[in-house]
């Protein structure tokens, strides 16, 4: 089983270049919710293919991805363009924006840092919950015609009461895979480490 | 039998019997509670399947007036919805509706249903906390058979009744140790009461309040010491408090919370309640040290929030509550949880749109001369002027795409002219020390900080009425307006210095007054339609670079004198709420003398007397003759004190003081400590215990009034290094010749 996700995101770039990715639904499990490698995998899968980002947890640096085209290609913003993004700043349009994605078809699609907004503390738990169920039901939907990236970050001190909802993504996913640095994450925010996340994918 | 009266209105909250209960100060210095019928309306929307069994549940629901399919509008989509309507008899009987049916039907949108009775009542009636009111009456069951405000919430000069103000303060801080007695205040008239004798203080409160019927008890720790206090004392005397002016009520307690602000970590506690009359604890309202009472009644009055509620939350809860009776007055549905979702763009779209307001880095070192200008409630006034609203389509810049104002501007329109002529009626006052000067300056502020917080409003995750595009466009309009305003001043021979947001500092040779710009102002507000006005003009004013690079420039951070002598600083120590009082005061002295200086070419008269102001703190320190609570540092905590692996010194204090007193600190507390020398190397403010003068770091000390005298001292070419060399004993500095 392969854990770094550097290596994860290259290997999966290269097969990119040659042929489209196959569809499923994966989770990779790191701080700041494994943005940086989604956006370093964004950056490469744009020279050739449209991506579709959406955005749970306003962490879309197009700055990032910029430079990263630089390196790359000498028209990085033929690439930009296609790249199309949307955000959602609660887990009420998360659940709309997924919603509303289901009929996409034959297009990378990363999903960033998709807990975040489950754990705002205005919503209650049972509702988070609910839109989670639901949110679930959608990527597992559009995963079935699309490759599918989900990022998400470890569970935060303060929203600790709600890590069935990460037991769940894991249930629903394909492949879920953990960073290696994960327990010295870069935010340098202490996080519960959770006992489930063992490096063997589903 | 109809009676009629004319009064102000004090409190307004809900009953599960009358509907809604008022409290009048009438024109005879009465203090009246009348009991009004109020039915609620609120909408559901979804699949029709789900409405009907929706309607089936409802059925029989104790209150239910009347139930219909309505088409309404919703800001967020383009044709209006169709939607079932309930009406009920009674806001309480609303609320516990939607609560129960919400936990059966999760899957529906909600409309108006979680809407506070005061946003309901001045939807219908325009209602406002101390609005003057015409009511009839029937005086045999005091119910309100007609009511009519006769003034407006954008009154400039509003009749206000005189209120009762009863003060509450105990004798010492009681997070430092328990007060021996309480002070309380009426009329100028204070009393002392002895905190040891449970029956006694609570018998002397409730006959205080019996005999002054106060309408406003304003304390210090009230929600978190005083109240609490009290309580314990009525549980083990077994006398009632009679706090409450409507005495079927006992205190409401409003749970404190701990939540995210502008990316960071807000604590605020708890909050007691009274019904009939307000009570502020002045420790708990947000605003309270930059408005005070008239700002709080002020905030009350334009955003119809209870006075009690207006004086403690942030002016988002007003902005929001103002948007959700502008939507009501237009018969805009106002949803329970916003589910519009950003439309998609290109990476290069986001690059190009999602930036914040424009700066200009400043050219560092000292400058003579320069006017500071700055466009007046800048994202209010882009907001208004470009018709910025989640609706309408958003303008590309500063020219409106749509005619029809939005629910935003809608709602900022009057406030933003309310605080213009406010302003405009300051000028005139001669003296700005006096009380009806200060009471305008308390309100403008008020209004100015509900004018600030509508634009990042626009982008807040909660607000009903946000879109992150308006917000986009509103940061766009900004930045159009001060390039605008750049162009305009290098047309006119300006130097543009520096600019940041809304600002900008320009130089024009041979300019030093304020009608030499005046030409400038008017062309930039020509060309912008946009008021932008002179902050004033600066004899010098000094540009500091960054801390760790000299080279460096960084925005906002400077400090300067304008012409009439004044002062203004941004960016420094004395800014800081985090630097100890007595850094703050030294760094203050020391630029005030050298505001001194009629001009820069007599500064070098006056810096060796500012040196000397370091010189003399410096010795202070060392002969120990700073009192510790100058030496105070204070800092937010903005973790669980468990979660910090490398714990700084506010952590440190914060866990000295669990383990010595018990108490924790809370994510978004604040802890104040000193720094002392040994193990531990910090000291708890808040622990019993004194505090031994050998005890203080007086090097750490040293280093941070260094650190502030080497900002002041750096456009004159003292190095940091240097002042701190010579805090420290390592260096002379021959200054006092």
């Amino acid at each position: 089983m392969e854990t770094n996700i550097e290596r994860y995101s290259l290997d999966k770039t290269a097969v990119a270049m040659q042929q489209p990715l196959s569809c499923g639904f994966f989770v990779l499990y790191g701080p700041q919710a494994a943005t940086p490698q989604l956006l370093q995998l964004c950056a490469k899968l744009a020279l050739k293919n449209a991506v579709r980002i959406l955005d749970c947890g306003n962490r879309s640096d197009m700055h990032l991805v910029a430079r990263e085209l630089r390196e790359i290609t000498r028209d990085p913003a033929a690439a930009m363009l296609n790249i199309r993004l949307s955000r959602a700043f609660t887990c009420y349009q998360t659940e709309a924006l997924l919603s509303e994605s289901r009929s996409l078809e034959n297009m990378p699609i990363l999903i960033l840092d998709l807990l975040t907004t489950f754990f705002d503390e205005s919503v209650q738990k049972k509702e988070a919950e609910r839109l989670f169920g639901n949110v679930l039901d959608h990527i597992q939907k559009i995963s079935r015609k699309n490759p599918v990236f989900v990022g998400v970050k470890p569970i935060p001190e303060l929203a600790a009461d709600r890590v069935d909802l990460m037991y769940q993504l894991k249930e629903a996913a394909d492949q879920f895979q953990q960073l290696q640095n994960t327990a010295q994450n870069t935010e340098n925010e202490k996080y519960q480490q959770l006992p489930l996340f063992d490096s063997n994918p589903k | 039998m109809k009676t009629f009266l004319k009064g102000w209105i004090l409190d307004i909250y809900e009953d599960e019997t009358d509907g809604v209960r008022i409290w009048f100060i009438t024109e005879e210095n009465q203090r009246i509670c009348l009991k009004q019928y109020l039915p609620v309306r609120f909408f559901a929307a979804g699949p029709r399947e789900r409405l009907h069994q929706y309607c089936l549940a409802i059925q029989g629901t104790p209150g239910l007036l009347h139930l219909s399919r309505e088409n309404k509008r919703d800001v967020f989509k383009p044709e209006p919805v169709c939607v079932l309507e309930i009406e009920m008899d009674n806001p309480v009987r609303q609320r516990l509706c939607f609560q129960r049916l919400k936990k059966d039907f999760p899957d529906l949108i909600y409309y108006n249903a979680d809407l506070a009775v005061h946003i309901h009542h001045a939807a219908r009636y325009h209602t406002f906390p101390l609005a003057f009111c015409s009511v009839t009456y029937d005086s045999e069951n005091q119910e309100i058979l007609n009511l009519e405000v006769l003034n407006s919430r954008w009154d400039v000069a509003p009749l206000h009744p005189v209120l009762r103000i009863l003060e509450m303060e105990p004798s010492c801080d009681p997070n430092k140790k328990n007060p021996e007695s309480l002070r309380l205040s009426y009329n100028h008239h204070t009393q002392q009461i002895r905190m040891s004798d449970p029956a006694n203080v609570l018998n002397h409160i409730n006959q205080l309040i019996e005999k002054i019927d106060p309408d406003l008890i304003q304390t210090k720790w009230g929600d978190d010491w005083l109240f609490p206090e009290l309580l314990e004392m009525e549980s083990t005397a077994g006398i009632p408090l009679k706090m409450n002016r409507d005495e079927e009520r006992k205190l409401f307690w409003k749970k404190e919370i701990t939540y995210y602000s502008y990316g960071q970590i807000v604590f605020r506690g708890r909050e007691a309640h009274l019904f009939g009359r307000c009570h502020i604890d002045t420790k708990n309202a947000v605003m309270w040290s930059d408005y005070h009472l008239d700002g709080a009644l002020e905030s009350a009055r334009v955003t119809t929030l209870p006075i009690e509620q207006a004086a403690r939350v942030s002016p988002g809860s007003g902005i929001s509550a103002m948007q959700m009776i502008t939507a009501l007055e237009q018969d805009v549905l106002v949803p329970e949880q916003k589910q519009q979702i950003e439309a998609s763009k290109s990476a290069l779209d986001l690059i190009q749109f999602d930036r914040g307001g424009l700066i200009y880095q400043p050219r560092t070192g000292l400058h003579c001369n320069v006017a500071e200008i700055d466009f007046t409630s800048m994202y209010p006034a882009v907001i208004i002027n470009g018709n910025i609203s989640p609706e309408v389509p958003l303008p590309d810049g500063l020219k409106p795409a749509s005619s029809v104002l939005g629910i935003v501007p809608l709602t900022l329109k009057p406030l933003y002219e309310k605080r213009v002529l406010i302003k405009e009626k300051l000028l005139h006052f001669p003296d700005k020390s006096a009380p009806l000067a200060k009471s305008y300056t308390a309100r403008a502020s008020a209004l100015k900080w509900l004018l600030v917080v509508c634009f990042g409003f626009l982008g807040y995750k909660n607000a009903r009425f946000g879109r992150i595009e308006a917000h986009e466009a509103v940061t766009r309009g900004g930045r159009e307006a001060l390039l605008i305003a750049k162009e305009t001043s290098e047309e006119m021979d300006c130097e543009v210095l520096h600019m940041f947001v809304d600002a900008l500092w320009i130089q024009k040779s041979g300019c030093k007054k304020v009608s030499d710009f005046q030409p400038v102002l008017d062309e930039i507000s020509r060309r912008t339609g946009m008021i932008i006005s002179m902050d004033g003009i600066y004899r010098w004013i000094a540009f500091l670079p960054s801390r760790a690079n000299d080279d460096q420039p960084v925005p906002n951070r400077y400090f300067g004198v304008f012409e009439d002598g004044s002062l203004k600083i941004r960016g420094i120590e004395a800014r800081r709420r985090d630097v100890p009082v007595w850094i703050i005061e030294t760094q203050l002295e020391m630029l005030n003398c050298l505001a001194k200086a009629a001009d820069a070419r007599k500064l070098p008269d006056y810096l060796p007397k500012a040196f000397r102001i370091f010189h003399n703190a410096l010795e202070d320190i060392n002969a120990d003759r700073i009192p510790p609570e100058k030496l105070i540092v204070t800092n937010r905590i903005s973790r669980k004190l468990c979660e910090y692996k490398a714990p700084t010194a506010a952590v440190r204090a914060a866990r000295q003081l669990l383990e010595a007193t018990g108490k924790n600190t809370a994510p978004g507390q604040k802890i104040r400590y000193l720094y002392t020398v040994g193990t531990p190397d910090v000291f708890a403010w808040e622990i019993p215990e004194p505090i031994q003068r050998e005890q203080i770091d007086k090097s750490k000390y040293r280093e941070l009034l260094a650190r502030a005298a080497g900002t002041i001292l750096y456009p004159f070419g003292i190095n940091a290094k240097q002042i701190s060399d010579y805090a420290h004993g390592g260096l002379q500095l021959n200054f006092f010749d």
